[in-house]
């Protein structure tokens, strides 16, 4: 499925297709919306809107060198409106609903997963900017980006979030902090 | 570099070894994705042409991004970028310098923070932006209604409701209800009381037991609750029905009732959700006694939701969201896309006479609605259709006359917020495709003006200020 078709009388670009994009892009939207939401099924959920608005939005992300940022940018936004969404809201104040284990959709039987399951642990603001910076290796300017605040907001965040971890992680005592 | 900076440096290798180490695209999401890709550029197609008679175009403006259309007539798009927020939001706020063409009070609420951050509440007026000097500290606080002679804001925060008085400059906490929260507040049309609803707080919800401040005061449960008032000191904090409701109770314009679609909960399959305990009914509770009168809304022909009713400024009517049936969709029928479609929509109910007018309706899977937007003179409504399941459903923002008829506008995207300028046929949405952004629409007779206003940092809400807010 073609992308996007060039504009008549520009430069022809290499041709996108949606399958490109989801195969050079999907696992890390996957893995961010599955951090941010901590459940894969919204995080799925989460994934086909993103692709599909890519899909739709085709003319805004003509240029490959921008294409990640944006994904990125969408998802961390529609996992940020998933989170405090009407229709997730409407879930039921009666019943007696369990939070999602993290532990049960994330890395449930890996090995010492402890930083990397801290990080989930975290407050989900800080948890995007930690995770963005270091897991998708983003410079703090892009971060400020995809997160819409400034980059003084994200050092912030990033200082915060480091000393979290560092509390989380001398409770469970797994190493030296 | 210390251990944990070092172990940081290292996280991808160590996620990916552990956390996400199932994590990756299956074949079957990426036909999931394709086959939503498809329909969604099917049901775009759908919902573009509006046409009345021959010749009337759908206008799409390359690179604008926006399609308007209208009945009768071809709306022209106007997409503007009238002014970008300088960055570092807190910092640049005395620079503001905002002015669509001929705004008057719209008020933005940016959250640079983010989920649980502090937010900031900004006065957009005539060129110049004030910073509110209000406290908000939560996340979900959600809705913000300025009082109907703009001078009191009511907000949330923390699982309680505060009104700011710009004359005096102080914030009141008129609920102060630890282990409750409300949301969904509208002011009385005589500005003296504020109804909300009201619900015990959830697991996870209020104070974590060791956290500095306020990190992680976030909504978990649901929107909703009881039908409460209170007075705006905050005396007289009244729980006016034992039934309970997710969308905001609405005033009759004599402020004497007030009138709310009871809900209950449905169990089973994805999502779960609300929808009514009785079918089809909408209950008005008088605030002075607290009797409850149930009125059917025959609706006929088997509709069994109604939901999200909002009065009419001459109180002769309420408009409601109906729906021939309330089940949801399993998640199953969502993602093989056999969910089936049940006529659904929108429609006026005549509270003398019980008669009842469809304005808008549509065939899609069952997914309750939010409340139709009354502009101030009674004579057109908001409708927003958002995508809130996997379904891949249309997405528009809607302009209908309350006589019926076609749209007057249709806006394609995804939409929140949405709110009528006092007086006037001009909306304000924020634009959650292309956030943090806010769209205006200006609607008139044959032509609608669309302009775009950018923000620093996240729109957490917005509401338009009756007045000169003085």
């Amino acid at each position: 499925m073609t992308l996007a078709a060039p504009p008549a009388g520009e430069t022809t670009p290499p041709e996108l297709t949606l399958d490109d994009l989801v195969e050079r892009h999907g696992d890390a939207v996957l893995r961010l919306a599955c951090a941010m939401l901590r459940d894969r099924a919204l995080a799925e959920d989460v994934f086909q809107d993103v692709f599909v608005r890519a899909f739709r939005s085709a003319e805004t992300i003509r240029d490959p060198a921008a294409v990640r940022s944006w994904l990125l940018t969408v998802t961390a936004n529609r996992c940020r409106d998933e989170l405090r969404s009407w229709s997730r809201r409407h879930v039921s104040y009666v019943a007696d609903v369990p939070e999602p284990d993290v532990r049960q959709d994330l890395g449930a039987d890996s090995p010492d997963p402890g930083l990397a399951l801290a990080v989930l642990d975290l407050p989900p603001r800080f948890r995007e900017v930690i995770l963005l910076h270091y897991y998708f290796e983003l410079p703090v300017a892009d971060v400020a980006r995809v997160v819409g605040v400034s980059p003084v907001t994200v050092r912030t965040r990033l200082h915060r979030g480091r000393a979290a971890l560092r509390g989380a992680l001398a409770k469970e005592g797994s190493t030296d902090v | 570099m210390s251990d944990l900076e070092a172990r940081l440096a290292d996280l991808r290798r160590e996620a990916d070894a552990t956390i996400f180490v199932d994590v990756a695209v299956t074949p079957e999401l990426r036909e999931r994705v394709v086959r939503a890709a498809l329909a969604s550029a099917d049901a775009a197609e759908r919902v573009q042409p509006v046409r009345r008679r021959a010749g009337t175009r759908v206008v799409r403006r390359r690179g604008a991004g926006v399609v308007a259309a209208t009945a009768g007539v071809v709306l022209v798009a106007v997409l503007a970028v009238v002014q970008v927020w300088p960055g570092g939001t807190r910092a640049a706020s005395a620079a503001l310098t905002v002015k669509p063409a001929d705004a008057r009070y719209l008020v933005a609420i940016a959250d640079p923070h983010s989920l649980a951050g502090s937010t900031d509440v900004v006065v957009l007026a005539d060129g110049v932006s004030d910073r509110i000097p209000v406290e908000i500290d939560s996340a979900s606080a959600l809705t913000y209604r300025w009082s109907p002679d703009g001078r009191r804001l009511v907000f949330g925060n923390r699982g309680d409701l505060f009104v700011f008085d710009s004359t005096t400059g102080r914030t009141t906490n008129v609920t102060r209800t630890p282990r409750r929260w409300e949301l969904l507040p509208s002011w009385s049309p005589d500005g003296t009381m504020i109804a909300f609803t009201s619900r015990p707080l959830d697991r996870g919800e209020g104070p974590p037991p060791e956290a500095p401040a306020s990190l992680d005061w976030v909504m978990v449960g649901a929107f909703g609750g009881n039908p409460t008032v209170t007075r705006i000191d905050g005396r007289g904090y009244r729980v006016v029905s034992d039934e309970t409701t997710t969308s905001a109770p609405t005033w009759s314009p004599d402020s004497t009732t007030l009138a709310f679609a009871s809900d209950g909960v449905v169990e089973g399959d994805v999502p779960a959700t609300a929808s009514n305990r009785r079918d089809g009914t909408i209950s008005l509770a008088n605030v002075a006694t607290g009797a409850v009168r149930v009125v059917a809304t025959r609706l006929g022909r088997g509709a069994r939701y109604v939901g999200a009713p909002t009065w009419s400024p001459t109180g002769s009517e309420l408009a409601v969201f109906f729906s021939d049936s309330d089940r949801f969709p399993s998640r199953d029928e969502v993602l093989q896309g056999h969910a089936p479609a049940v006529r659904q929509g929108w429609a006026l109910l005549d509270l003398d006479t019980g008669d009842i007018s469809v304005i808008h309706s549509y065939e899609a899977p069952f997914v309750p609605r939010g409340p139709a937007r009354w502009s101030d003179d009674g004579t057109l409504l908001a409708l927003l259709l958002r995508q809130e399941t996997a379904i891949a459903e249309p997405s528009e923002l809607l302009v209908v006359r309350r006589g019926g008829g076609p749209p007057v506008l249709r806006l394609p995207g995804v939409f929140s917020h949405v709110d009528w300028e006092p007086g006037a046929h001009r909306l304000a949405a924020r634009d959650d495709l292309r956030p943090p952004s806010v769209v205006l629409l200006g609607v008139g007779d044959e032509r609608a003006r669309v302009e775009q206003l950018r923000f620093d940092g996240e729109i957490d809400g917005l509401a338009w200020r009756a007045g000169n807010g003085s």
